[in-house]
């Protein structure tokens, strides 16, 4: 019962707009990330939600509560919000016990003393942390304090959680461990989640949906599978996975989604989002690992696939697979990322129409 | 259920409505009595300033008469000449001891530094009214020192009560400040730059006089600024040295003025107060103003790298003896010279001190009930007063720079501005706001008027103290608490206040010392039954009992020592860095 909706919000600093016009709808139990790159807002937008911070115009609603509305000039306290916010930095308070640090917020709601016990141990229970209960914060590791930290969050059910990167301060073996048990518990509690990162990955993973911003801007919200298949611009190709960008120009439209570019003499086939022009000029996008290696003999199911073909300039051994980049000529370059091993000096390329997308440039 | 409660609470009932308010009304209220407190001394001084009348008559007036006597008066102008060549010289002198410590004990393989270092600070800790009197009964023109040193050689010495010779005494006693502000600067700089100048093929002595002090010069300034501001408003040398050589200075000229006079010219000491406000506060302006730039040439990393000592080579052992002969003659004369007198009937180097051994001093002291109870207020405005005002300040400091206090940039500056409130102005402001305020009426004649006004001159000084330890904790403490659900004011009590308790201890034992060391704001506003040491070792000087002077500058230096020594047992404080 706890629906979240960011209409308009904008948080201007003078000129700087470090949000503009940001419409979100977070849904019951839906655990949505903000990504986007370092200075794109995301945790402004956060600390918004939390009450931290005074946003310029716009309204912010968990259900009918109104947490701020700018026409009206209402502002809820943070105290008042009831929303558990896990910080970067863990925040927790170094001269209390982790029992302390959790009894905090039950005090503050005057729980009775034999339930708070009883919750305190339970919300260390969900996190697997009864053992150290009688810790200072000083005396767990930066994986035990990002866990407290998430208790100390949950212990008081906080209608809304609210995540600020709470996984950055974690080595990258425990980052990945963390996060499916991150995963895992915020799908069994049900909470609505917002969390932000700058981390693609854990976007991708741990998302019911990903709302990408970049320069103060929400440039697309959509699911994991959509956004990577389908990035709204060249900036959401870029960030999200590895692309190749490769510029051309629309010789023809096909229908609204479809054209074929040029690139130099050679004609590729591909899809577009925004409603190109013929002879616009356009960035062609397509990721590496959609690009397969023609093998003599596997003509036949190329079928409808776009050809290409170049010099091989470069070759990295990834570990399981081989990236090759490719000189098309006109200083255009394409990465290939194949577990076909080649020594031979050129290599001939192809991708589906489906899988290379068109921006206007 | 809990749930259904942290909804009710999220929904804005009444519970939240109140919660609000408390912490807003908390913010308000310090910021109240901060403004009202710096206020009360400077109102009635301001107010004066334009009266023709004093304040305290039913007619009154308004008119610049009193700005157009005090400039057409010639004593003010001999006034203004001596106070700034004395601000001048004290503040090189102070500045050449100061920056040649901090670099000799910080920053060289001086032998002994470790000895020295702790002697260096000694002066921050004694009355600057006891030093001065411990050179005048060495170093004065009937002194031990200057008696021996008339009968070695047979040659007139030094003179004291010249402006240079003043501002020997008064640069002696301020070079720690420099010292402290050089070290800590010298502490963050860059080693590498250091480095850098040595292997382009400097010497130590070059490195030191061409990277090392030009990277000090932003704490140079600023300590400079500092020593001249603290030199033009010290009432203790000008009047044991500049009176009986019949020299005025500014705050000589207040003080008797203001007290000597059985008619004082309210209008004239009211335009001469605001004149002296008016020019420390254009020198703390120009000194930001300066700093500012100073910022920008200078790169100074908060990083601390490993520093290497300068090896002195040859001169080790003769700099050592030099600054080992520098504090014996200017600390360990003056206090022993201190000591002395306070056990002889008088000092003579023609007779053996312990042919003069005498005890009446103290007894003297502890004899009268006024004497006595001088002693009692003194510890009771130090340890009780001083509590008071570091907690005040504590909060204020808080409030502006953790709350969202609509005000706070403003309540800082009020907070600041007691910097320029010398202590003779703060002493005649409170005096006249008894006059004028009927309601601060019952607060004459009791230790709290000098505990407010000792409060109102430290703010800054305690504010200085706690702020860098508040903006080292993270401010996610506060922002988890507040998330959490706790307002402003349970986070201040249970995150920020435990945590910042080690700079409110190093802030109570600056407090402690200044309470018990003041004595020039006190001379307005003690009477009968509020007596503080010392006021009382100001009237012992008025009538000639240098030996009573003595036996109370004792009691102030031992209780110091015992202080000190408790607060680094009990609390751990280590004074001054």
């Amino acid at each position: 019962m706890a629906k979240l909706i960011l209409d308009k919000f904008c948080k201007h600093f003078g000129d700087v707009k470090a949000v503009d016009n940001v419409n979100i709808t977070v849904e019951d139990g839906e655990f949505l990330t903000l990504l986007g790159p370092s200075g794109c807002g995301k945790s402004t937008t956060l600390f918004a939600i939390a009450g931290l911070d005074h946003p310029t115009s716009g309204k912010i609603l968990l259900d009918d509560t109104v947490f701020f509305d700018g026409e009206s000039n209402k502002f809820v306290e943070p105290e008042n919000r009831n929303c558990g916010l896990v910080f970067q930095s863990y925040a927790l308070w170094p001269h209390m016990t982790v029992r302390q640090n959790l009894a905090f917020p039950l005090d503050i709601r005057k729980v009775p003393k034999a339930q708070k016990e009883t919750r305190i141990l339970e919300a260390l229970s969900l996190v697997e942390m009864e053992q150290l209960i009688d810790r200072y914060p000083h005396e767990l590791s930066g994986g035990q304090q990002q866990r407290v930290a998430l208790a100390r969050t949950l212990v008081y059910e906080p209608r809304l959680l609210l995540l600020d990167e709470p996984l950055s301060n974690l080595d990258a073996k425990l980052r990945i461990k963390a996060r499916s048990w991150l995963k895992n518990l915020t799908e069994r509690l049900g909470l609505t989640t917002v969390y932000v990162t700058h981390d693609q990955t854990e976007a991708l993973s741990l998302s019911d949906r990903i709302a990408i911003m970049d320069k103060g801007k929400l440039v697309q919200l959509d699911t994991p599978e959509n956004i990577y298949r389908h990035p709204a611009n060249a900036f959401v190709a870029d960030f999200i996975g590895n692309s190749n960008f490769i510029s051309g120009v629309v010789k023809e439209k096909l229908s609204d989604k479809n054209c074929v570019v040029a690139l130099g003499s050679r004609m590729v086939t591909c899809r577009t989002r925004n409603n190109v022009s013929a002879e616009a000029a356009v960035t062609l996008t397509v990721r590496p690992e959609n690009v397969v290696p023609v093998v003599p003999g596997g003509e036949a199911v190329l079928d409808g696939m776009n050809l290409l073909e170049g010099r091989i300039t470069a070759r990295e051994y990834l570990g399981a697979r081989f990236q090759y980049f490719i000189d098309l000529g006109d200083e255009q370059e394409i990465r290939v990322e194949t577990d076909f091993q080649t020594d031979s000096e050129s290599m001939k390329v192809a991708f589906r129409p489906e899988d290379c997308l068109a921006f206007v440039a | 259920m809990a749930d259904t409660e942290a909804i009710n609470r999220s929904g804005g009932g009444d519970g939240f409505n109140t919660i609000l308010k408390r912490s807003v009304m908390i913010q308000y209220g310090m910021g109240i009595v901060a403004l009202v407190l710096v206020a009360a001394p400077l109102a009635p001084i301001l107010f004066q300033s334009f009266l023709g009348e004093p304040l305290y008559e039913d007619v009154n007036l308004f008119t610049l008469d009193n700005f157009s006597s005090l400039f057409s008066n010639e004593k003010f102008y001999r006034a203004l000449n001596n106070s700034l060549l004395l601000a001048a010289g004290t503040t090189v002198i102070a500045l050449l001891v100061g920056v040649t410590t901090s670099i000799l004990l910080g920053r060289t393989n001086l032998p002994g530094k470790k000895t020295l270092g702790e002697l260096v600070l000694w002066p921050m800790y004694v009355s600057h009214l006891v030093l001065a009197f411990g050179w005048f009964l060495m170093y004065g023109p009937s002194g031990y020192v200057t008696m021996l040193f008339r009968s070695w050689f047979e040659v007139e010495p030094w003179n004291l009560y010249t402006i240079l010779g003043m501002a020997v005494v008064a640069g002696a006693a301020q070079a720690p400040m420099v010292h402290l502000f050089c070290s800590s600067s010298a502490r963050v700089a860059d080693a590498s730059l250091e480095d850098a100048a040595r292997t382009i093929g400097a010497g130590p002595f070059t490195v030191i006089w061409k990277v090392t002090i030009p990277l000090l010069r932003p704490a140079i300034i600023y300590s400079a600024m500092l020593n001249f501001i603290g030199a033009l408003e010290m009432l203790s040398v000008p009047l044991i040295f500049g009176s009986p050589a019949g020299l005025d200075f500014f705050t000589t000229f207040l003080y008797i003025e203001g007290i000597g006079k059985t008619n004082p010219d309210y209008g004239l000491i009211g335009a001469a107060a605001v004149f002296l406000l008016a020019l420390i506060t254009v020198l703390i302006l120009l000194q930001r103003l300066l700093l500012r730039k100073a910022d920008r040439f200078i790169s100074v990393k908060g990083k601390a790298t490993r520093r290497k000592l300068f090896d002195l080579g040859k001169y080790r052992w003769p700099l050592s003896i030099l600054l080992s002969t520098y504090f014996f003659l200017t600390l360990g004369i003056v206090l022993g010279g201190v000591i002395l007198r306070s056990v002889t009937t008088f000092l003579t180097p023609l007779l053996p001190p312990w042919e003069l051994f005498t005890w009446d001093h103290f007894a003297l002291i502890f004899k009268y009930d006024a004497y006595t109870r001088s002693i009692t207020n003194s510890i009771f405005i130090a340890g009780v007063g001083a509590a008071m005002a570091v907690s005040l300040v504590t909060l204020i400091t808080v409030v502006i720079h953790r709350s969202g206090f609509r005000f706070r940039k403003q309540m800082e500056f009020v907070a600041l501005y007691p910097r320029a409130v010398p202590g003779i102005v703060a002493g005649i402001g409170f005096f006249w706001a008894m006059l004028m305020f009927p309601f601060m009426n019952p607060l004459y004649g009791t230790v709290w008027i000098l505990i407010l006004a000792f409060t109102m001159r430290t703010i800054p000084t305690a504010f200085g103290a706690i702020s860098p330890m508040l903006m080292q904790i993270a401010k996610d403490l506060d922002q988890s608490s507040r998330t959490v659900g706790a307002d402003w004011w349970t986070t201040t009590r249970v995150v920020i206040l435990p945590l910042l308790k080690p700079a409110v201890f190093g802030a109570y034992v600056l407090l402690f010392l200044s309470f018990l060391k003041e004595y020039a704001s006190a001379a307005f506003l003690f009477a009968p039954g509020s007596e503080i040491i010392g006021t009382t070792m100001l009237s012992f000087w008025g009538n000639g009992n240098t030996g009573a002077v003595a036996a109370l500058a004792v009691i102030q230096i031992s209780i110091t020592i015992i202080f000190v020594t408790l607060a680094r047992k009990i609390l751990g404080v280590k004074t001054y860095g």
